[in-house]
């Protein structure tokens, strides 16, 4: 065995997981505030993008481009907990979820409505004059003598990107009395309620907190596949790590995330032979996601549902 | 003393079924009040009227000086309710620290930014909150749990912990469904003594629905009693237990 190349191939695949965790979160989420599966989540990253790839092509500079693409974000996010997920409290999850099917095919139609439906290149590098962006591959036997692997530095920067923007959400749910607020609504809408807790401003801050990670989670991906409709297939990948992750659980999706990207990697490297060809990748994570389906349906940090009879 | 709830014609129908008919109450200032009656007489959704869980078709609740027909839960927490339900509504997925810190979140006025560096009043804050909660764990014995998840605790230290979330929201009322509901002898007597204490040293007025009899009885200053969402009795435990038509409720009446 090449264990170089394992190496390098477990480095890959923990820096994809990163980005398919950051994507997990999303959903995790709202579906732990709301109990709303959101099926706009893709959209939400197509849109992010969009708005900031348009806005740079239109000569507006990196910072000030992604911190309006923020506040576009976090005003759509509250509009949407305003006037979509309110006036539907306390109906039945099948209609919040319908109603979320039914923001993403707006989104779908008002992105291409105020922009365009072209495919748009990201390239970051054009922006920010940041050595991890550069598009040369980095060799780690710079820094390890012994070892001699080969990592597209591309994904280092976004791992490193995704790997912050998790530690602030982290610290934000664990440090803040709105943490401490989303876990209460998370666990018990009711007695949240009653002990003075804001399930409105709750909700609306998940939806904005969502949408700036839709919007980070969207350039990181885009510089990748660029900005078109195939994002929102990118966001596809995220279904089987919310499966195996758990869909209340944070640490579940990071943790999903990354056995999903390793797992893929090595599927598609060491079961080639056994499967007669490539693309394993493409359908690997989906197989995993349904062996844990059998096995353990709530997911690895998924919470049990078990009833008092 | 003065009342400081009053509950006037408070009728309240879901569909077809009348849980509440026309009832109406006063509790004074620093009282125990305990509502009684039959499983079904709509004791619970009398609760559920008074901090705005249920809006009633018809009849005021006057708190505090306002009259109002409907409150809802967050603003009722604000003026100062604070309660305990009959299924115990704790936050699972947290530790005993946790869920009684929540019952402070109406005293954390600081912004997010400053809570998760710690900087500016936060820390002051953090502090003040703190010790509240710690002066409530310590007084409802409950100090080796504090770290404990919730969902692990017998049942009996799980209504003490949701009493705990309660009290620590300084409230001017509590309102504890069924708060010794499930719970053995021992558990009954100490849980009564905390009651007791709560209204006589801090002198939160205490509204609560309970079935024990001999609780009702020895800790309450004043009962209300309910049977098919109608009043049928209201006064201090010992008249109550002298009226003929509280004891046909419970003995039950030959026809």
């Amino acid at each position: 065995m090449d264990w170089v190349y394992l190496i390098e191939v477990l480095v890959g695949g923990l820096m994809s997981g990163v980005m398919y965790s950051l994507v997990a979160i999303g959903f995790v989420l709202i579906y732990k505030s709301s109990g709303i599966f959101n099926f706009a989540q893709g959209t939400m990253l197509l849109f992010a993008s969009l708005t900031f790839v348009k806005m740079t092509e239109n000569g507006i500079d990196f910072w000030t481009a992604l911190f309006i693409a923020a506040g576009i974000m976090v005003i759509f996010g509250v509009a949407t907990e305003r006037y979509v997920i309110r006036p539907l409290a306390n109906q039945d999850l099948l209609a919040l979820f319908m109603a979320t099917v039914g923001l993403a095919t707006f989104q779908e139609g008002f992105s291409q409505f105020i922009w365009d439906s072209d495919v748009h290149g990201l390239q970051m590098s054009k922006f920010l004059d940041i050595g991890l962006l550069d598009p040369a591959p980095i060799f780690m036997s710079d820094h390890i003598p012994w070892l001699d692997i080969l990592i597209p530095k591309f994904d280092i920067f976004a791992s490193l990107v995704a790997g912050s923007l998790i530690v602030v959400l982290a610290f934000f749910f664990q440090k803040t009395k709105t943490g401490l607020s989303l876990r209460a609504v998370s666990d018990d809408h009711m007695a949240a309620m009653a002990v003075g807790i804001p399930l409105q401003t709750v909700w609306a801050v998940v939806w904005a907190v969502t949408g700036v990670i839709a919007l980070v989670a969207g350039l990181l991906w885009a510089e990748r596949v660029s900005v078109s409709f195939t994002l929102i297939e990118a966001v596809m990948k995220a279904l089987p790590v919310i499966l195996i992750g758990g869909l209340t659980s944070i640490p579940g999706a990071i943790v999903g995330g990354l056995v999903i990207g390793v797992g893929e990697k090595l599927g598609e490297i060491y079961l080639a032979d056994v499967f007669g060809g490539q693309g394993i990748e493409l359908w690997f994570a989906y197989f995993m996601a349904l062996i844990f389906l059998v096995f353990r349906p709530q997911g690895m940090f998924g919470e049990k549902l078990i009833e008092r009879v | 003393m003065t009342d400081i709830l009053k509950v006037e014609n408070v009728t309240l129908q879901f569909g077809g079924v009348k849980a509440i008919t026309d009832i109406s109450f006063n509790v004074k200032e620093g009282e125990i009040c305990a509502v009684i009656g039959p499983n079904g007489a709509g004791k619970s959704s009398m609760l559920n009227v008074i901090n705005g869980v249920y809006l009633p078709q018809i009849g005021t609740v006057t708190y505090d000086g306002v009259a109002r027909r409907s409150i809802n839960p967050r603003d009722a927490a604000i003026a100062g309710m604070a309660r305990t339900f009959q299924n115990i509504a704790l936050f699972q997925g947290m530790t005993v620290l946790e869920n009684i810190m929540t019952g402070r979140n109406l005293f954390m006025k600081s912004t997010w930014l400053e809570q998760g560096l710690n900087i500016g009043r936060a820390r002051e804050e953090e502090k003040i909150n703190r010790l509240a909660v710690e002066k409530v764990i310590k007084f409802l014995q409950i100090e080796s749990i504090r770290k404990t998840p919730v969902a692990k605790l017998p049942y009996g230290l799980q209504k003490r912990v949701e009493l705990g979330r309660a009290l620590v929201a300084e409230p001017k009322i509590l309102l504890l469904d069924e708060p010794m509901a499930g719970m053995n002898l021992e558990e009954k007597a100490d849980m009564s003594c905390f009651i007791l204490e709560i209204n006589k040293e801090q002198g939160i007025t205490t509204v609560m629905i309970e079935h024990d009899m001999g609780v009702v009885m020895d800790i309450s200053d004043h009962v209300v009693v309910l049977d098919y969402g109608k009043k049928i009795g209201d006064g201090s435990p010992k008249e109550v237990m002298a009226n003929q038509d509280v004891i046909d409720a419970y003995l039950g009446v030959s026809h």
